[in-house]
């Protein structure tokens, strides 16, 4: 099962990511779509002319709140690879942690929840990456300040290919942010086109 | 509500279109979930986890988990949770919570993936049926001290609440409830983790263990279960 799965999950991820790029790309032809653009900050440049260039591209980067110093934060993302060569994330940085590190929690065979640190997430090429609550994700150790809801910080990307990324975390609270009334959906209209997004896909399905 | 809604689809773009679309060709698979809390105390010996071939994310295991709750059999007193403390220092006596359905998870607070991913469903069981209660059990006592616990719970909502003990009485406790955990040495700067299976424990009001909801179980199912357990 666990083998199917995953790659269900693959798929799955890297249909609504394709959706994603596509909603993206259409806010950005939107000559009025500044805020949404800036969101953006991670994409390529180019985007603003509505066509993405191949690279690596950030979707959907978040951070759960941590307000504890002692623990450590966790981010998520999906990386989309649309470039003919296999890459990998190997290394990432930021202000808010004095240390930065890969992780991949994973389930072994008694049922037990394991997390081990990685030295790169593998990121073939026309494929998605997704960073995700319960899978790889990039560990935020030794906080320098509490992630708090609502805010936002830096995070820089390093692969083993490609040119390095700084990308902008919004922080969200709790894992499954039900109860966040006032969480990341007002940040930008990113959310609405995630809506939308989800009714295409899931007609799709 | 339409922002709530908004931030939920967000989270099961990653999350929820895996499950429907797994949905179809896993129906007729079992879960690879642990089994429910042993009839009798089934001592579990610690297991080294430093095996190197890949395993499926605990993501991917949550994706693939069914709804497919086994019904409830006959409730029967919950399994002890002696010799514990809350983080005041004061003893803890499972009784206490009587009065309104607990959750009990076993886990540890420097798990900065798995265990808030857990939480942030109980978290919306919470917001769904406001008295319902938690109980988070460490499994990490090393680092999961009363003085830590009561920090870390001042940042949760009331109605969690944590208690550790000795390594002895949290061994006691996780084997009652069928929990396996083990140390894990890392090469992380954050030290060392706990490996810990990370079901969901039901006592309802009455202080009878109903069932075990299996890693990955969303809190939207989970409250229609308690509903109807409760209409029962």
């Amino acid at each position: 099962m666990t083998r199917r799965t995953m790659r269900t999950s693959l798929i799955s991820a890297a249909s609504v990511a394709a959706g994603l790029s596509l909603a993206l790309s259409a806010v950005a032809a939107q000559e009025d779509g500044a805020d949404e653009t800036g969101m953006m900050a991670s994409m390529e440049p180019a985007a603003e002319t509505g066509a993405m260039p191949p690279g690596l591209h950030v979707v959907d980067p978040w951070a759960r709140e941590s307000p504890m110093l002692d623990l450590a934060g966790a981010a998520y993302m999906i990386i989309r690879n649309d470039t003919d060569a296999d890459d990998a994330l190997v290394g990432a940085a930021s202000p808010v942690a004095e240390v930065v590190e890969l992780h991949l929690s994973s389930m072994d065979a008694e049922g037990m929840m394991s997390m081990n640190q990685v030295m790169e997430i593998p990121l073939p090429a026309h494929a998605d990456a997704v960073l995700e609550p319960g899978g790889y994700h990039v560990m935020l150790i030794g906080l320098t300040e509490p992630l708090v809801a609502d805010t936002e910080f830096e995070l820089s990307l390093e692969f083993m290919t490609a040119e390095p990324q700084t990308i902008v975390l919004p922080v969200r609270a709790g894992a499954s942010m039900v109860m966040d009334d006032d969480g990341m959906a007002d940040d930008t209209g990113m959310a609405d086109d995630m809506d939308m997004d989800m009714d295409e896909e899931e007609g799709e399905d | 509500m339409h922002g709530r809604q908004r931030v939920a689809l967000a989270t099961i773009l990653t999350m929820g279109l895996v499950v429907a679309a797994c949905a179809g060709d896993d129906a007729t698979e079992t879960t690879s979930t642990p089994a429910a809390p042993a009839a009798s105390p089934v001592p579990t010996a610690p297991t080294s986890s430093a095996d190197p071939t890949p395993q499926p994310t605990a993501a991917a295991v949550a994706a693939g988990t069914e709804t497919a709750l086994a019904p409830v059999g006959d409730p029967r007193p919950a399994p002890e949770l002696a010799d514990l403390v809350l983080p005041d220092g004061s003893p803890f006596d499972l009784a206490d919570l009587r009065g309104h359905d607990t959750l009990v998870y076993f886990g540890y607070t420097h798990c900065p993936d798995v265990c808030p991913m857990t939480l942030g469903e109980v978290f919306g069981v919470f917001e769904a049926l406001p008295e319902t209660q938690a109980l988070f059990v460490t499994v990490d006592p090393e680092r999961d001290t009363p003085e830590f616990l009561d920090e870390w719970t001042s940042y949760m909502p009331d109605n969690l609440y944590a208690v550790t003990g000795s390594p002895g009485a949290i061994r006691r406790a996780a084997d009652n409830y069928g929990v396996k955990y083990a140390r894990v040495e890392t090469t992380s700067t954050a030290g060392y983790t706990m490996s810990h299976t990370a079901d969901l424990y039901l006592i309802d009001a009455d202080g009878q263990y109903l069932r075990a909801y299996p890693f990955g179980t969303k809190a939207e199912e989970i409250v229609t279960d308690l509903e109807q357990l409760q209409a029962g």
